[in-house]
């Protein structure tokens, strides 16, 4: 059995005619580092949504652990265990001190006075905002605010955290902040991450890229995998990291995605040419 | 004569208080006629502060803004001309629509400046033109449109006041790579058509590198470097080492550098394109 298991998934919106997540058939397992790439309305957001019950399948189903998003006395266990961070930083903080705020999830679970001080306490010390636990969150950066937020879900000790565009009102610092926070908690605690992003420089440091479009998984994969045709990618109105970019106008087919191997593809290319003559 | 010029702005929040901060520190920037001019910077560094004073939302609290010539706050009552001369568009814009056809909302701008009907109608209907929004969209909601038309139908009212300076605080944050690039790619030919000049915030030095004549680089509320791209992005180290990056095409070939090639430096694929070319084809040097 899979982490999480999407079977015929659908979902149609009240408003709409067409299915948002059209026949949807995938799973996750523990501790995978996934992003979801696809333009805006391809349904990435929905499609998180479903996956922690903010929203019910209109058809199929999604099983976490076993235990399906629409069964309704599990609902808060499920809430527990797939936690989710939004865009706006500014949406997701609920109390006027830090610490307080990454305590307002695990203390609504019940947990007990000792447990809780410990829990925020190695939450905020996880994402490297313990110095800052008791400062008002509106003081602090976007980056450090989006912290915040993971911790209040790291407090609650899910196994999936599902970032949805969290980067996208960061700046570059903020952004790798983020970014290197979410990758210890995957690497160091086994948590699931679902990484919906439009940076492509993002999503290529996944261990598996999924490509939704029309509300369809058309693509499923590693980086190299998903990447690897460029016109299929601009097809679907998406970017590529700008070494590929070179690659293709230069007519080479290598689907490059870090500087490191675009950097080592051009070495191979050039050989003696344009080196400094001594 | 330049167009918008700071003199030694300066600007302290929450002044006289214990949170007194000083946002901006003696800036002084010329902005000239026709030129697009990215200003980057990471947060807290002042650009958002001091893009509020190019049109007078901010009043310095030392120094003076000169727009052709003349401190806009010479005469208080002529401040709000000079906000439709200088049109500022937020973050997010889409978030301050409200009005309940698009038509209305775009009509809100060139509406407050006091001017006829027919007049009006041309402006929205021609600033709808330069964000190639269809002519059925007139009588729709803004609120049914997707993200990306909703920002185009802000971006709209602001060029139906007809500025002469566009001032764009990351007008793409947020939208998905093709969005993006359609954006990008209207400003610059509202740009061409109208001959305005357009400032605009970014964070990403690869948008930057392909749109900006001009980059004014900011640092704990001041300018600490201003150029073309190619001088600016000449200093990898210091932009490196405040907090910023440079293009991804720029680092590869600084790293080819290192490894003993003697390439000049480069900040858009094109250009890293004709050059790798001109090498493989058999010349010495690019």
């Amino acid at each position: 059995m899979s982490f999480i298991e999407c079977k015929n998934l659908y979902y149609q919106y009240n408003s709409s005619k067409r299915n948002a997540i059209n026949n949807v058939d995938l799973n996750i397992e523990q501790g995978e580092f996934i992003a979801v790439i696809g333009h805006n309305g391809s349904g990435k957001s929905t499609f998180a949504k479903l996956l922690n019950g903010l929203l019910q399948p209109s058809g199929g189903s999604v099983l976490v652990g076993g235990i399906s998003t629409a069964d309704e006395a599990k609902r808060i266990e499920l809430l527990q265990s797939v936690g989710m961070i939004f865009q706006n930083p500014d949406n997701q903080i609920v109390a006027s001190i830090v610490e307080e705020d990454v305590a307002f999830g695990p203390e609504n679970l019940g947990v007990p006075q000792e447990e809780l001080r410990s829990r925020v306490d190695d939450a905020l010390k996880t994402v490297g905002m313990y110095e800052q636990r008791l400062k008002a969150p509106h003081n602090l950066s976007g980056g450090q605010k989006q912290r915040v937020a993971i911790a209040g879900i790291i407090a609650m000790q899910p196994k999936c955290i599902i970032m949805d565009e969290a980067t996208a009102m960061l700046d570059p610092i903020g952004r790798k902040e983020v970014m290197e926070a979410v990758r210890k908690l995957n690497r160091e605690f086994g948590i699931t991450i679902i990484y919906i992003t439009h940076f492509m420089n993002e999503a290529v440091d996944a261990d598996r890229v999924i490509l939704l479009d029309s509300g369809e998984v058309v693509k499923d994969g590693t980086p190299h995998e998903v990447f690897a045709d460029y016109d299929t990618m601009m097809a679907y109105g998406l970017d590529v990291p700008q070494g590929y970019q070179l690659m293709h106008q230069l007519g080479i087919d290598a689907c490059v995605l870090t500087e490191k191997e675009c950097v080592a593809q051009l070495e191979n290319l050039l050989g003696e040419n344009g080196k400094t003559r001594t | 004569m330049e167009k918008l010029e700071l003199k030694n702005v300066s600007y302290v929040y929450s002044k006289g208080t214990p949170f007194e901060y000083l946002a901006l520190d003696d800036i002084n920037l010329s902005i000239k006629q026709g030129e697009t001019l990215a200003v980057i910077g990471h947060t807290g560094s002042g650009k958002s502060t001091m893009i509020q004073h190019l049109n007078g939302l901010f009043k310095a609290q030392s120094g003076c803004v000169l727009f052709e010539g003349r401190d806009i706050w010479e005469n208080k009552k002529d401040i709000k001309s000079i906000r439709f001369k200088i049109g500022l568009c937020f973050q997010y814009p889409e978030y301050q629509l409200f009005e309940e056809t698009v038509y209305k909302d775009i009509a809100f701008g060139p509406k407050n400046m006091g001017l006829e009907e027919k007049e009006i109608d041309r402006r929205v209907r021609q600033a709808m033109q330069y964000m190639e929004l269809p002519e059925r969209y007139i009588t729709r909601s803004p609120f049914d449109l997707s993200g990306g038309q909703k920002r185009k139908v802000a971006l709209a009212g602001i060029l139906a006041m007809e500025p002469e300076i566009l001032v764009l605080d990351e007008p793409t944050a947020g939208l998905d790579p093709s969005a993006k690039k359609n954006l990008f790619g209207l400003i610059q030919k509202y740009k061409e058509q109208s001959g305005s000049t357009v400032v605009f915030v970014s964070h990403s030095m690869e948008d930057v590198a392909n749109l900006a004549d001009r980059i004014v680089v900011m640092q704990n509320s001041k300018i600490v470097m201003e150029g073309t791209p190619d001088e600016v992005f000449a200093h990898a180290d210091k932009l490196l080492e405040i907090g910023l990056s440079i293009p991804a095409i720029t680092s590869i070939f600084l790293q080819l550098n290192q490894k003993g090639y003697a390439l000049p430096p480069v900040y858009t694929v094109d250009d890293a394109a004709k050059c790798l070319e001109a090498l493989i084809g058999g010349n010495a040097s690019c």
